[in-house]
């Protein structure tokens, strides 16, 4: 009997760690953390993109402030999170599983998450041969690049001039993802931007502009789904005979004429140097790859350019770079190279057209002129057409008493404002209209998000719990009640047609404060916790 | 936590040799005509086992420990057949940390069991046991992400379905004692709905719910019971 009854328990007990000692999952055993967790931004959802457990956690907003949560897988080992540019889509790129050692190990992969219809999330994943950390998106929705940037090296041997082209919408029975590889002369890619569509001489064309480290390629995107796609145009930037490199530093773009098709431009920023170049896109001679092709003009204009823009003055179009070291703007006339030195009142560095906001009927362009490095150097406008016989001489400072670091858009129907952020304690709401501009001073470092329907934007302290309303229509600043630390404030549109702003508290498994954003109010506000430990039972 | 189970579990049979010694009569001499009715008062463990993905943020582990206690009485006998109803408390809890956060699992489970037992010998019978009855669990989770706890409790149905033997190691002119492993699977409901802060009536603000899945405590478990018998 002794026996019997000491075998059953030694038997319950080796049954019991058997059994009863099954391990659960390791995600249980890591707490989210704001450095693993991205927290992007989207119209009609805030995405918290988990990497311990390789998912983006949609959070929807309903009516009465709630919070409706949806969970979609993303690759293992993410390294970036974007959002489009419309903020229909969130992008993540994953690594996946490093090194890869068996069949069921994951891909790298780029997860493409469409929230355009909040009731019906979609997501579609593209694996990738080799993990890249460059991603690039094309601003009307259709192509996504991947490339290999050089910040972030993902394996031991990398072709940093292979770039993968995600076609989002590829016809039927194409393959959505293209491997393309630039002819190198050396460089590798430092930036990808995806040209507006540009009319070039056999029609409207869209262009990739790979800028390496002393080159500028081309790539056409119309083109990339033939059986042979047409290979890239590289620029060689350095002149014959030159062993200096000329490293792009930014490009901007122009259509030309309209009634031509044969003058499309691409102006590029040397850093460093004081030339800019122009590639004029103009027909190319027959029988190549390719029909068009670009004309290269090399300009110096005194000094390192640190902007660049095409604008359109009386004298016809010139491409326009603002030159700090001479506190100047040198115009460059596109067809022959002649400057132009406009003297201005401070060392503008950077340069916005404004012209759709506060002239849109002018056939000469205005621009806005700001992060000067001087005290009262505010911002200029700077009118491009002829100003009392003085061309391009009309430039009219606001003086905001120290220098603006930042130039935040308002969407429309308020485009003719402009919120802008200045290094200290405060922000100013330019009406470029009237050529105001209205003080908001803050406490602290004010970090500013503006709602997309125009109506108010929102001040908070990253890492505190102050927040304010600022009605954009009169400037009225309201503060906001919140008894938790705010990471992200969001402005996100409701399926009923309302807005909610959700505050995003970066503590432990995160948690979310969920306000109607057209009447703020904490006594109808509601407070989520735990948010990273929902979904994965 | 499986530390000490296995430790308890392997001091209880030491415990139960010290105390069969002296109480233990001489060898029955025969199996019995008839079944005996009696009273029963037993207590010991129960081991759960729980699969369910849900009890992952309760527990490192699948276990699931708790006391047991439990009484019945002998209704009907038939040659060497019986029939004992009763009444059954378990009661437990487990808690972890999931994903940085504090959590506690607390479970009672009451059941009226109705027991059918084979009398093999005077010192040992069969039983077999169904076992239907309520489960209330308070699920806690103290995150970092607010200042309150959050807790969900309730009860939902639930039973068990189990078979054992009883087997008498001490026998005196009074009680009988019983060594009682058991073995069976427990059935019962998910309890549904999320987990709310626990702040008072008085407070203004508004929360909305965390929202972890009720667990389901299904799964197969091991009894371990001293049963007194008189």
């Amino acid at each position: 009997m002794k026996r019997l009854f000491a075998l059953t328990l030694c038997a319950m007990s080796c049954a019991t760690i058997a059994v009863g000692c099954g391990d659960r999952p390791d995600v249980w055993d890591e707490a989210p953390s704001a450095s693993k967790t991205k927290v992007v931004g989207l119209a009609g959802a805030v995405a918290l993109v988990d990497d311990v457990t390789h998912r983006a956690v949609m959070l929807l907003p309903r009516e009465d402030q709630q919070l409706d949560r949806a969970s979609f897988p993303v690759g293992k080992g993410v390294l970036r999170v974007e959002a489009s540019p419309d903020r229909k889509r969130l992008l993540v790129l994953s690594s996946g599983d490093v090194p890869r050692r068996t069949s069921k190990d994951e891909r790298p992969s780029l997860t493409v998450i469409d929230a355009s219809d909040a009731s019906r999330l979609k997501s579609r994943r593209f694996e990738l041969a080799a993990p890249r950390s460059g991603l690039s998106v094309d601003p009307r929705g259709r192509w996504v690049a991947v490339f290999a940037a050089g910040d972030v090296a993902t394996t031991f041997v990398e072709n940093p001039n292979e770039i993968v082209l995600v076609d989002l919408e590829a016809p039927a029975g194409a393959s959505p993802t293209i491997t393309a590889t630039l002819r190198s002369f050396g460089g590798r890619p430092e930036r990808v931007t995806f040209a507006p569509t540009l009319t070039l001489p056999e029609g409207p064309r869209r262009l990739l502009v790979v800028e390496t480290d002393q080159d500028v390629s081309l790539l056409d995107l119309d083109h990339q789904h033939d059986a042979v796609p047409r290979p890239e145009i590289t620029v060689r930037l350095s002149p014959g005979g030159s062993t200096k490199p000329m490293r792009p530093a930014g490009v901007t773009f122009h259509d030309g004429s309209p009634s031509r098709n044969d003058d499309a431009r691409i102006g590029v920023r040397i850093s460093g140097d004081s030339n800019v170049v122009t590639l004029e896109l103009a027909a190319a001679t027959p029988g190549g790859p390719h029909d068009f092709s670009p004309k290269i003009n090399l300009t110096d204009v005194g000094g390192v350019p640190s902007d660049l823009a095409f604008v359109q003055t009386d004298g016809g179009l010139r491409l326009a770079a603002l030159v700090p070291s001479l506190s100047s703007a040198v115009l460059v006339e596109t067809e022959t190279s002649i400057t132009t030195v406009v003297k201005l009142p401070a060392p503008y560095q950077r340069l916005s057209l404004i012209t759709d906001v506060v002239e849109r009927t002018a056939l000469t362009d205005v621009a806005l002129l700001w992060n000067a490095t001087t005290s009262s150097s505010g911002v200029a406008f700077w009118a491009l057409g002829k100003t009392a016989g003085q061309p391009y001489r009309s430039v009219e400072v606001l003086n905001l008493g120290g220098s603006v670091v930042g130039v935040r858009d308002v969407p429309a129907p308020r485009a003719e404002l402009k919120v802008l952020e200045s290094g200290g304690r405060g922000l100013f709401v330019l009406d470029l209209a009237s050529r105001t501009a209205a003080p908001l001073t803050t406490l602290g470092k004010a970090t500013v998000t503006i709602s997309p329907d125009a109506e108010r934007m929102w001040a908070f302290q990253v890492g505190e719990s102050r927040l304010s309303s600022i009605d954009l229509d009169k400037l009225h600043p309201t503060p906001v009640v919140i008894d938790r630390a705010i990471q992200s404030v969001h402005d996100v549109a409701r399926g009923d047609g309302g807005r909610s702003l959700i505050a995003i508290h970066a503590r432990g498994a995160f948690g979310a404060t969920v306000f109607d954003a057209r009447a703020a109010d904490t006594a109808y506000s509601r407070l989520y916790s735990g948010l990273l430990l929902e979904g994965l039972q | 936590m499986n530390k000490w189970i296995f430790a308890l579990s392997l001091a209880l049979p030491a415990t139960a040799s010290a105390a069969e010694t002296p109480a233990v009569p001489p060898a029955a001499s025969a199996t019995q005509s008839e079944a005996p009715r009696f009273w029963a008062i037993d207590a010991g463990l129960r081991y759960g086992f729980i699969r369910d993905a849900a009890f992952d943020p309760y527990s490192d582990s699948d276990l699931l420990l708790q006391g047991t206690v439990g009484v019945s009485r002998t209704a009907l006998v038939a040659d060497r057949f019986s029939l004992a109803p009763g009444l059954r408390w378990d009661s437990g809890s487990t808690r972890a940390t999931a994903r940085g956060a504090d959590t506690l699992l607390l479970v009672h489970r009451v059941t009226m069991p109705v027991e059918g037992r084979f009398h093999l010998h005077r010192r040992i019978y069969a039983f077999g046991r169904v076992a239907p009855g309520a489960l209330w669990q308070r699920a806690t989770v103290q995150d970092a992400s607010l200042p309150e706890t959050s807790k969900s409790s309730g009860w939902v149905f639930a039973g068990d379905l189990s078979a054992g033997a009883s087997l008498m190691f001490i026998d005196t002119r009074g009680p009988k004692f019983w060594f009682t492993p058991e073995i069976g699977y427990a059935f019962a409901a998910r309890r549904s709905g999320g987990l709310s802060p626990d702040v008072g009536d008085d407070d203004p603000r508004q929360f909305g719910t965390l929202q972890l899945s009720g667990t389901k405590l299904s799964g197969w478990f091991f009894r371990a019971n001293v049963t007194a018998t008189f």
